[in-house]
């Protein structure tokens, strides 16, 4: 090449670059997935084809007759039923539950805050790690069922029961309520298989090696807090909080909210005016409508929602919240990692010891190490480590400590 | 609030995909592949989020600005993930793979569009650029008309010369990625090089831009 060549070549090189629109990564990755399958399940069938039409059909009766028995469970994620990949991390929204639902009629809940993982798909059940968090599970009592939930070193085995499991990796504490049915629960302090039986609760502290065993009313139970708890209560509670509390129970957006009929919902908002919604509602109200949106397919109005937050309710809890949203907006829908620093950044400063420090300081440095800032990665994960040796990004820490 | 079977197993119908994906981390390189060539969908996607820019840079340099380039670089992976389960290399390997596979989804595309123009005796046209992005209108015309130049060359002589212009490819590694030798690439490039500048005198935009062609 020459050196006009060169000269020309460099021009259009640049000339790509900036007419390169910015695309959002996880949809594709959604997609990609999704086609990959649907290309699989293509040379399946053509595969078949091959074989002789005899034998297609003969499997085609075979699968009619026995393909739901033999097949492995599949499961959905949240209220719009998207469909469950097998061995993906699953974080639940901060001020509503995710709901798993399994092709066998297991139903899962991962409570505000919670993130788990489907680690292994079976025929006859499903393993779930809990990273952390709570969850309710109501398995369906079938003969030969095989479903477990990991916590830590801790598994609990179950044929068919109903039950609640609760992971703290931070204290190392795990707790086991059991509704119906028995569970058996394996792990450090335990002797064997423990058994909990129904009406049952085991409270297990790894560090202290302690276990007990107490009866549990599963009646006396109150459902956990939808909005994640204020780690700095008085000074930056938000002023008025009962009022506000009555007035979201007479939003009717917010019971079609609850209800998981979230385009209902944004309709009931739509109809009163969004403006007048932002500018009337309380923190909880503002944070729960951006989830809302968010789940409504409106990102963007999901993010203006969020700052309206921050800028009526400054220095609150509410708007440290919104802070981290956004920073997970960002990571997970939008790709955008410098982005996401910032809010995270955001979050760390205003609430160091907060709730969700841990999960901010964590995607921070997943952050940083994405956008190639190898420096502040793993500045980020020493101190991670230092606060949160067992937290749920020790692995990614460890990582990026190491290399 | 919990769905029934019944419920739970019509929704499965759905092509429908969704789910959270966070960050996929494995304990090592080894069993990052492993995992890919047993079909993880987290392995999947931890391939898409690492070599994914780099597939649409080579995707983009080759076939000048296409407003079907989302569609190409999710067609390239579909490929990868497909042919995963024969992929014997290691991590190094599995970007220059990726390439490979790029190279040859958008070889395929350019022969498909020049056979559609032939059979419906369409002009060759200048690629249009739907996507200006944050460029000037003087990028978007140099683009345009150097695109227009590689249109008119032989599909082996773009594919390589696109290689080694615009993106600076060391010579190997093209005839690597183009599945041919070291000397045969080398006549190919000294073929399209000619052409090309050849070409490039007689447009005179692209004659200054390249200051006059001088050598």
């Amino acid at each position: 090449m020459n050196s006009g060549e060169s000269q020309l070549a460099k021009i259009v090189r640049e000339s790509l670059r900036a007419m390169r629109p910015e695309r959002p990564v996880e949809p594709a990755i959604r997609e990609v997935i999704e086609r990959g399958r649907a290309a699989r399940s293509r040379r399946r069938v053509l595969a078949w084809g091959a074989k002789g039409m005899t034998f297609a059909a003969a499997a085609a009766a075979a699968l009619v007759l026995y393909g739901p028995f033999g097949s492995k469970i599949q499961f959905t994620v949240g209220p719009e039923e998207d469909l469950g990949i097998e061995n993906s991390f699953i974080g639940s929204e901060l001020t509503a539950a995710t709901p798993l639902h399994f092709s066998d009629g297991t139903a899962i809940d991962l409570l505000p805050g919670t993130r788990a993982r489907v680690a292994s798909l079976g025929r006859r059940g499903a393993n779930l790690n809990l990273e952390t968090g709570h969850l309710h599970a109501d398995v369906v009592h079938k003969r030969m069922a095989d479903w477990s939930i990991g916590a830590g070193p801790y598994t609990v085995r179950v044929i068919g029961t109903e039950f609640d499991v609760f992971w703290n990796p931070d204290s190392e504490e795990l707790e086991v309520d059991v509704r119906r049915g028995l569970v058996k629960v394996t792990g450090p302090a335990l002797t064997d298989d423990q058994s909990v039986a129904a009406r049952q609760r085991l409270t297990v502290a790894a560090r202290e090696r302690n276990a007990t065993l107490s009866p549990f009313d599963p009646d006396a139970r109150v459902e956990a807090p939808a909005e994640p708890a204020p780690a700095e209560p008085a000074e930056h509670a938000e002023p008025n909080a009962s009022a506000h509390e009555s007035s979201e129970l007479a939003s009717p957006w917010v019971a079609l909210a609850k209800r998981g009929e979230y385009q209902k919902a944004l309709d009931a908002v739509q109809r009163t005016g969004f403006d007048a919604v932002m500018q009337s509602s309380s923190a909880s109200e503002l944070l729960r409508l951006s989830d809302v949106a968010r789940m409504g397919g409106q990102p963007a109005r999901a993010a203006e929602i969020l700052h309206v937050t921050r800028r009526r309710f400054p220095r609150t809890d509410a708007a440290s919240v919104a802070a981290y949203t956004l920073g997970v907006t960002a990571f997970d829908q939008a790709g955008s990692y410098a982005e996401a620093a910032k809010w995270f950044g955001v979050y760390l400063r205003e609430r160091p010891s907060g709730p969700l420090a841990a999960e901010a300081m964590g995607r921070l440095m997943e952050a940083y190490d994405r956008l190639g800032r190898r420096d502040k990665a793993e500045a980020t994960a020493r101190k991670y480590l230092s606060l949160y040796p067992n937290g749920a990004h020790k692995d990614v820490a460890n990582r990026l400590t190491s290399r | 609030m919990w769905q029934s079977a019944v419920k739970a197993r019509r929704v499965f119908g759905r092509p429908k995909v969704g789910g959270v994906y966070t960050a996929a981390f494995f304990q090592n390189e080894a069993q990052f592949v492993d995992a890919l060539r047993a079909a993880r969908a987290d392995a999947q996607a931890e391939l898409f989020r690492r070599h994914h820019v780099r597939v649409a840079e080579v995707l983009e340099r080759v076939l000048g600005p296409d407003d079907d380039l989302p569609d190409l670089v999710q067609e390239v992976f579909v490929r990868a993930i497909a042919g995963a389960p024969r992929f014997r290399g290691t991590t190094e390997a599995l970007e220059a793979w990726l390439v490979k596979i790029a190279i040859h989804t958008a070889r395929g595309l350019i022969r498909k569009r020049r056979v559609w123009r032939r059979f419906f005796s369409m002009a060759e046209s200048p690629p249009d650029v739907a996507s200006p992005g944050m460029a000037t209108h003087e990028q978007i015309e140099a683009v345009r008309r150097t695109y227009a130049i590689f249109d008119r060359l032989p599909t082996n002589e773009r594919v390589a010369l696109t290689l080694e212009m615009i993106d600076e490819m060391p010579l190997l590694e093209i005839a690597e990625s183009c599945g041919v030798s070291r000397s045969t690439i080398k006549r190919t490039l000294h073929r399209a090089r000619q052409r090309f500048r050849t070409l490039v005198e007689l447009d005179p935009a692209l004659r200054d831009l390249s200051g006059g062609g001088a050598p």
